[in-house]
């Protein structure tokens, strides 16, 4: 039991420094409130690490009506999600103290960024889907205050929009919670789906609409296409570190809310072949396609960004739409890729924002000369994105076309790939242009008065560990590769 | 105790009421000490006769053969019963507060402690008759109430009120009298009174019957045809809305309609019935029609009273599956509603006491200065948007548990329209909490510089009300089994 | 001892980038040495290597865990060949361009990533299994750009950019085919796909790799992006493009047409055709063509085409492919090797005057007989003229189609894909694209080295560069000028070693027999692509493609016609106007679609209903009455009353009247008619009730 109060307190305690931060009236000195965020950070880290080398834990909280208890089950699908979250969040947390230094408020920033801290935890330790929701809701509500955090007139319409396409994403899945909880056995997640046959026997069309609702309930967070509008909306109003962590981790959790559904309360074997799994299929490739055609029109660095984020995630969509062991692997690995190149291009675009106060794509002209390292790390990573081979993006494109032309459906299978292709070749189109006007200004560029504007270590390091990451992860990706192998036999 | 605490229940409130009129005061306080300490003891006795009264029928006056005004307890009368008993000192301690600025207070508590004399009589009533008594004199007795301000537009709204009541009350008198034509008592039984053998050749005769004896009492519960006369009686003073606009009168609505289909003509009969459809289908397009309606509405008042109009229809919804789990999951919003709306409309109260306004947009910024009113609202807010945690999600998920469980696809479709009204709620309710605590820069800081918290006396409801909401959305457990035996008919 | 080697020649080279890239920061001259000290290492390996192989044929070497699926390597005779090619060519390449980047900008970044090619190729052309080739080709293809975009001038950016685009594009499709055979296949190692891909229809596989390989190689349809990068990559970075890089996709297309289609005929057939169209569009563009680095650039795509013809003649010869596979391999080392002579020469003339139009450096060499030298070495090597060794490869290519046409006459090829009749046809055209190749290289040597300048002062100073080159640059060039005729004098000793070399690869697994040259048979093709060489410069060069300036003198005229760009007038408005447009119309609309639904809904439904004021006096009824008669009053004044407008305000006038009618209507309703006539009003309506009951 000793052990599993560890869960209680790497949720409870960033949610409680969250929470004094806010309630604090003021910090004498803006030290005083960087230091309690950081205690708060590396505290939490060392507990979520220390969760994971334990390794499997549970813990029963309590009851709140009748099959509806707070239960907590840090499994192996679960532990996947938390080293993202602890690599991530602290990364962009000291990211954020400094660049958040500059801007009023952060106080109220840093209040919620540790509270979302906890909730994301939560969310990977989380042992049934009631638990699920009711962090679920709270990751949104939550985090609804850093997307409108400059408090302008479109950033709260932003912060609006962003929590109700969240919301109408929570109540389809709370639609399909409540049949769930009359045709399975238990709402507890186990590997491989948990209906009661007996009773699913007359109405399987029922079920199968409960699951389409709830895939879109939770693709609305993951950018999937019918409500993916607010993502290109709320990233470039949000601060950088808000959108890193946004689009790096928040739109995960929708993902793995699609995950915990299809494989650990449904079952790949109840929905394989079903016109649910073509919809689902043809909506992730329908979405690939329109967010690098739509990243690669866009002018705005941060909403590009963003349309980026949504052609992405819907790969990793993509791949657990197949319902086939190699697929799922790569969708995991693109999980944990997409994590890291991702954060560290919003940040690297925080900090050319931030330094140079340029908007648009193209009055990024010779940014390379002036920002030599950040624009290293953004090219690194976006040659990671792209799938250019030695880096990591390669692994999970790998995985995720040969799983899908394993599967031999009828046109998906080699429709898939194709599309996957064409949106990373849309992605060299949009993310490359910015590396190569960045490093090749032409000859008329002025060099005589060029200043180096590299922001300072503390916004640096993280970008590079982060594009290191992205490049080693590619090149040694085995141990992965692995541990994600032996965890997805579980779930065929 | 005995029979008899039942009438000195009944009494004590009325006959306190008048007292407070006609007796002299030389100061107010003299007068709320002495209205509250008849509302405690009041509510004393009621949870002294439910936790350990008689039940076995108690006739009081004997008309013409077995017509009589008689009383008992069971189930539903301990819900009901409770409930009010529970939030009428609350909102008549709030009500001290708000009704210092208004003058002729004894007229106003002298009605509002009548109309919680004759709400217990509604729920003691033990046959259709004396509770269609109770629900007569309930209408006459908050009309005053509506018009207490003496406005142009109060006697308007008392009007539409009156004739409103009135109507309905002549339907539910319909269904009444076929009720002893065709039933063999008019004495609540769960499972219903109607004899098989009268009943043999009038069963769509009947239906219609129910469908209009439903729309009478509909009126009250504010169904969609009916329900105009909810927003307009916005204007009465807010203790009138918050306790009577939100809890006593409409819930007596609710409470007559539970009454009419589970203990009158019975479930067995109106189930599968093409009057189940016509009537789900009503609270369904309520529960819709009443949230869209909030959205719209810019009067804080007027958004909290459709969204009642809505939440009531979530109750009838319950009703309308018409299975012991549907009773359940109606009773159990009943009383998250209850508690959660009062919450939200005495804080509205409060607000519009402390700074005069009535709108929505003059909100900006206010969370700030009057921390402890709009984080309840928020609250309450959330607890009615369902957010898990709170009552609003125990009551959604017993509702919509009961849907599933009928087997009714229509029932499926009610849990869509369910969740949708909340989608809307969540829209007009975040909407007032992100006005108050985060405007875009910019607005005006001196309209809101003077405005703080209201006194103890109003903020003590609010915060007991706001915890009620939280205890009721972690600990809920023995109250729904409660519920079940209500249903199953243990008490 | 082989692992070794082939870890140091492939990831030596990567990491000596880097180094490079610190020293250069600190010291321009030694990184240079360095540089040119790596190369030589490199070569040197390449050269042991070789010695090595001799008794390891075939041996793999597996890198684990790296990339996922591991790197694993391997060596025979072809691919050790062409490995140490192409470090010998990176060698005289890095010596050379020790002169000719003397006063470059960038050279820093230049060198990283010239090296970090160097390290790519190598590893592709030792790459054991495709999944290796596909990551060095990826990374070949990335730090290639640098090359084509070292000037950052407008042009040369938009070239890099059409390069990047097409490498991509290529590389992308390359990893299609890889999908598919590897889902086919299971398995992508190049020794066992013959054996895996029996009975298994992959052509869409192998479609898709050709047109990722053919994109590299600069085949048909893809290579526009040969003629625009070479006139404005750096001198040695163009001999490495079109001398090796082309040959990485030409490896490519040998893996297919070697490994997985071994003698697939209808395959040699559709190799065949491209590698025709390519010859001869490249060699058309080249005879056309007035820059001197761009007729080169052509001249490496139609030469592409004849390797093409050489790799379809082997499908379509099927067992007895010998000559065509030997014709292949000399083929692509001759070829190598001219466009490394023929671009440092192009590099010299750049480096002195800085002018590559061939109407500028007109009589540049007239007085520099080394350079005159080394030109004609390798014009003649390339136009096939006999005792060089372009004649050797050139005949083997055409005695392997004389031999199939052969075939055909005889009767041992029964139903084949080609007519006898088109077959004379292909041959046609091998000797026609043969001429145009002498005819362009003659018309570049007139116009540099025998016509004088039409300026006299620019002649002038062209005759007075002595010291036009270093000794060393002089050394490299001289020495790689005198391989042709070595090597076109002694075939059996030299050129017949490197055939016997590679076989292995090609799928000949007999012992290799020699073919005697110099016989009339073999020396008629190459006299007659003479003849029509000469015919075609002095009948179409000199005539049509010169402009009679008004002094008297001609001038060389671009007469290819603008819109025969396949680039500009149709990639480029396809790719990057027609379909991102309709696409992201159509994507714009889906994205909107939720957005707009909410709109609407927000304007029509859930429309803020208005604040609801007081009426002081009417009611909503008057109230909107009046404010529409007050609306169309107001348009009213503004039109037809615009003499005497009318300033009524109806709302006061309805209430007034509303106000007036309450009066008399409650009058009404307290007398006692009123009450009366609703009595009469509810007899009616209960007779009738009663009447209607009654008959029902």
């Amino acid at each position: 039991m000793g052990q599993s109060v560890l869960i209680l307190f790497a949720i409870f305690v960033p949610i409680l420094f969250g929470v004094c931060i806010l309630a604090k009236p003021g910090f004498k000195t803006r030290k005083s409130l960087i230091a309690t965020a950081t205690v708060g950070l590396v505290v939490t880290t060392i507990l979520s690490f220390a969760i994971l080398y334990i390794g499997d834990m549970q813990l029963e909280l309590f009851a709140i009506g009748e099959n509806m208890n707070i239960y907590f089950h840090a499994d192996k699908m679960g532990c996947i999600f938390m080293t993202i979250v602890t690599i991530v969040l602290p990364l962009v947390g000291i990211y954020a103290f400094e660049y958040m230094g500059h801007y009023e408020q952060e106080q109220r920033f840093f209040g919620f960024y540790l509270m979302v801290y906890g909730v994301l935890l939560a969310l990977s330790y989380a042992g049934n889907i009631v638990t699920f929701y009711l962090f679920y809701e709270m990751m949104s509500i939550f985090s609804m205050p850093l997307v409108f955090h400059f408090r302008t007139k479109e950033a709260v319409m932003a912060g609006l929009k962003y929590l109700f396409y969240s919301l109408t994403g929570a109540y389809c899945v709370l639609f399909g919670i409540y049949f769930l909880n009359q045709y399975t056995t238990t709402l507890d997640f186990t590997a491989g789906g948990t209906l009661d046959m007996s009773k699913v026997a007359g109405n399987e069309g029922l079920l199968l609409i409960v699951a389409m609702c709830m895939i879109v309930g939770f693709g609305v967070k993951a950018g999937m296409i019918p409500l993916h509008a607010w993502l290109p909306n709320a990233h470039p109003i949000a601060p950088a570190p808000a959108s890193a962590a946004l689009s790096s981790i928040i739109v995960k959790m929708g993902v793995f809310g699609v995950m915990r559904v299809v494989y650990y309360l449904f079952g790949a074997e109840f929905l394989r072949g079903t016109w649910v799994q073509y919809t689902w299929i043809t909506l992730t490739l329908i979405t690939v396609f329109l967010g690098s055609m739509l990243a690669y029109r866009e002018k705005v660095f941060k909403k590009r960004l963003a349309y980026s984020t949504v052609s992405q995630v819907s790969y990793i969509l993509f791949g657990m739409a197949l319902l086939h062991p190699q697929a799922l692997t790569g969708s995991l690995l693109h999980i944990l890729f997409h994590a890291v190149i991702k954060s560290a291009l919003f940040m690297s675009a925080g900090a050319i924002i931030y330094k140079c106060g340029v908007e648009r794509v193209d009055e990024m002209r010779g940014i390379g000369k002036k920002m030599p390292k950040i624009m290293w790390c953004y090219t690194l990573c976006s040659l990671a994105l792209i799938g250019i081979p030695p880096a990591s993006g390669f692994i999970s494109k790998w995985y995720l076309a040969t799983g899908s032309l394993a599967t031999e459906l009828p046109v998906i299978s080699w429709l898939g790939p194709v599309i996957l292709l064409i949106s990373a070749l849309l992605t060299a189109g949009y993310l490359l242009p910015i590396a190569i006007d960045g490093f090749f200004p032409g000859p008329e560029f002025d060099y005589a008065n060029l200043e180096k504007k590299d922001p300072t270590k503390q916004m640096l390091v993280p970008i590079m560990i982060l594009a290191a990451l992205a490049v080693l992860l590619g090149v040694f990706p085995n141990s992965f590769v692995d541990y994600m192998g032996e965890l997805v036999q579980l779930l065929f | 105790m005995n029979q008899y605490w039942i009438l000195v229940a009944i009494l004590l409130p009325i006959v306190g009421g008048i007292s407070v009129r006609f007796l002299p005061y030389k100061k107010t306080w003299e007068m709320y000490v002495f209205l509250e300490a008849i509302m405690i003891t009041t509510s004393l006795i009621v949870w002294g006769l439910i936790l350990g009264g008689p039940t076995e029928v108690f006739h009081v006056v004997h008309f013409f053969n077995d017509l009589s005004i008689s009383f008992k307890i069971d189930g539903m009368t301990m819900v009901f019963a409770g409930l009010v008993s529970i939030l009428w000192p609350l909102a008549t301690l709030y009500g001290f507060e708000y009704m210092e600025q208004h003058d002729r207070q004894e007229t106003f508590f002298m009605f509002y402690s009548i109309a919680y004399g004759v709400t217990l009589g509604i729920a003691f009533a033990s046959d259709m008759l004396s509770m269609y008594f109770f629900y007569e004199l309930l209408t006459l007795s908050t009309v005053p109430l509506v018009m207490h301000t003496l406005k142009r537009e109060a006697i308007l709204a008392s009007r539409k009120y009156l004739y409103y009541s009135l109507g309905g009350a002549a339907f539910a008198l319909m269904g009444m009298v076929f009720l002893m034509v065709y039933g063999d008592t008019l004495e609540f039984t769960l499972g219903g009174v109607l004899s098989a053998d009268k009943v043999v050749g009038h069963e769509n005769m009947l239906l219609w019957i129910y469908l209009f004896a439903f729309l009478g009492f509909g009126v009250k519960a504010a169904i969609f045809p009916v329900s105009e006369w909810l927003p307009t009686a916005g204007v009465a003073p807010t203790p009138v809305t918050a306790l009577l606009h939100a809890v006593a009168v409409v819930k007596a609505g609710v409470f007559a309609i539970i009454r009419l289909t589970y203990y009158s003509f019975g479930t067995e009969f109106l189930r599968g019935s093409w009057v189940q459809n016509v009537v789900m289908a009503l609270a369904m397009f309520t529960a819709v029609y009443g949230c869209s309606r909030a959205v719209k509405e810019s009067h804080i008042k007027r958004r909290l009273a459709y969204s009642t109009v809505s939440n009531l229809s979530y109750i009838i919804f319950g009703v309308t599956i018409m299975t012991p789990m549907g009773l359940v999951g109606a009773l159990c919003h009943l009383v998250c509603h209850a508690v959660m709306k009062i919450c939200s409309f005495m804080c509205a109260g409060a607000f519009m006491h402390q700074t005069g306004k009535k709108y929505v947009f003059d909100m900006d910024g206010l969370g700030w200065k009057m921390p402890i009113v709009f984080c309840t609202l928020t609250l309450s807010g959330m607890g009615l948007m369902g957010v898990p945690g709170l009552a609003g999600f125990v009551s959604k998920w017993n509702l919509a548990a009961a849907a599933v469980d009928s087997k009714n696809p229509m029932a499926y479709f009610g849990v869509v329209c369910l969740l949708i009204s909340a989608l809307l709620t969540a829209i007009y309710m975040i909407s007032i909490a992100m006005r108050a605590f985060f405007p875009p820069w910019g607005f005006d800081r001196e309209a809101i510089a003077g405005s703080t918290d209201p006194g103890w006396k109003m903020c003590l409801p609010i915060m007991l009300c706001a915890l009620f909401t939280i205890l009721l959305g972690l600990f809920s457990s023995p109250l729904v089994d409660f519920f079940r035996d209500v249903a199953a008919g243990i008490y | 001892m082989i692992a070794i080697l082939i870890y140091l020649m492939v990831f030596m080279p990567m990491t000596g980038a880097l180094v490079s890239y610190l020293i250069g920061r600190k010291n321009k001259t030694a990184r240079d040495y360095f540089v040119a000290g790596l190369t030589i290492l490199e070569f040197v390996f390449a050269a042991l290597l070789v010695a090595a192989d001799v008794g390891h044929e075939g041996t793999l070497v597996y890198v684990p865990e790296v990339c996922g699926m591991g790197l694993t390597f391997t060596v025979d005779g072809f691919r050790v060949l062409y490995a140490a090619i192409a470090c010998f060519m990176w060698m005289c390449t890095s010596v050379f361009s020790k002169e000719y980047f003397a006063h470059y900008r960038n050279r820093n970044r230049y060198y990283l990533f010239q090296l970090l090619t160097l390290g790519a190729t190598a590893g592709i052309f030792l790459s054991a299994d495709l999944y290796t080739t596909f990551i060095f080709f990826e990374v070949m293809s990335i730090s290639s750009y640098v090359w084509v975009a070292h000037d950052e001038t407008a042009p040369s950016m938009r070239a890099a950019a059409t390069y990047l685009a097409v490498a991509i594009i290529g590389g992308l499709t390359l990893l299609m085919g890889l999908f598919l055979l590897y889902n086919q296949t299971g398995t992508l190692l190049i020794g066992e796909l013959y054996e895996a891909c029996q009975g298994k229809n992959v052509y869409a596989a192998c479609l898709c790799m050709l047109v990722g390989f053919g994109a590299k190689a600069g085949a048909f349809p893809l290579q526009i992006w040969l003629p625009k990068a070479h006139p404005v990559a750096p001198a040695p970075a163009s001999a490495l493009l079109s001398g090796i890089l082309t040959k990485t996709g030409i490896f490519g297309v040998l893996v297919i047409s070697c490994q997985i289609l071994l003698h697939d005929a209808a395959w040699g057939a559709f190799i065949l055709v491209i590698g025709l169209i390519t010859m001869f569009l490249g060699a058309l563009l080249a005879v056309f063509s007035i820059d001197f680095k761009r007729t080169l650039a052509c001249s490496s795509v139609s030469q592409i085409g004849f390797i093409l013809v050489g790799v379809g003649m082997q499908g379509l010869l099927g067992a007895h492919n010998e000559i065509a596979i030997r014709g292949t391999v000399l083929h692509m080392v001759n070829h190598s090797l001219f466009k490394l002579v023929l671009f440092m020469a192009a590099g010299v003339i750049y480096m002195n005057i800085h002018k590559l139009d061939l109407n500028d450096i007109r009589g540049f060499g007239r007085k520099k007989p080394l350079l005159k030298f080394i030109y004609l070495m390798g014009a003649l090597g390339i136009g096939g003229i006999p005792l060089w060794s372009g004649y050797i490869s050139k005949t083997l290519l055409h005695e392997s189609m004389v031999e199939y046409i052969h075939e055909i006459e005889g009767g041992h090829i029964l139903n084949s894909i080609f007519s006898l009749h088109t077959m004379e046809i292909f041959e046609w055209i091998f000797l026609i694209s043969g001429g145009m190749t002498i005819a362009y290289m003659l018309k570049l040597y007139v116009a540099v080295f025998v016509e004088k300048n039409k300026d006299a002062a620019v002649q002038e100073k062209y005759d007075g560069m002595k010291k036009y080159m270093n000794p060393v640059s002089a050394i490299v060039l001289t020495a790689c000028a005198t391989i042709f005729p070595i090597f076109g004098t002694l075939p059996y000793a030299t050129m017949d070693v490197m055939a016997d070399m590679s076989e292995g690869f090609m799928g000949w697994d007999h012992a290799g027999h020699s073919v005697d040259y110099f016989t009339w048979v073999n020396l008629k093709g190459s006299v007659i692509s003479i003849i029509i060489g000469v015919i075609l410069y002095f009948g179409v060069v000199r005539t049509l493609l010169m402009k009679k300036q008004a002094d008297g003198s001609r001038d060389y005229a671009n007469r290819w016609w603008k819109y025969f760009d396949l680039e500009d007038y149709f990639y480029r408005p396809v790719l990057l106007k027609f379909l991102p447009t309709v696409c992201a119309a159509v994507c714009l609309v889906i994205d909107r679609l939720v957005d707009g639904v909410v709109v609407i809904l927000r304007k029509t439904i859930y429309k803020d209903s208005l604040i609801y004021k007081e009426m002081d006096e009417g009611n909503t009824v008057t109230y909107a009455l009046g404010s529409l008669f007050n609306r169309g009053a107001a348009v009213l004044n503004k039109t037809v009353w615009r003499s005497m407008p009318r300033m009524t305000d109806y709302r006061h006038r309805f209430a007034l009247k509303y106000a007036s009618f309450k009066e008399n209507f409650g009058f009404i309703e307290r007398s006692l008619s009123y009450g009366l006539i609703l009595f009469c009003l509810g007899l009616c309506a209960v007779l009738i009730y009663l009447l209607v009951a009654a008959f029902v």
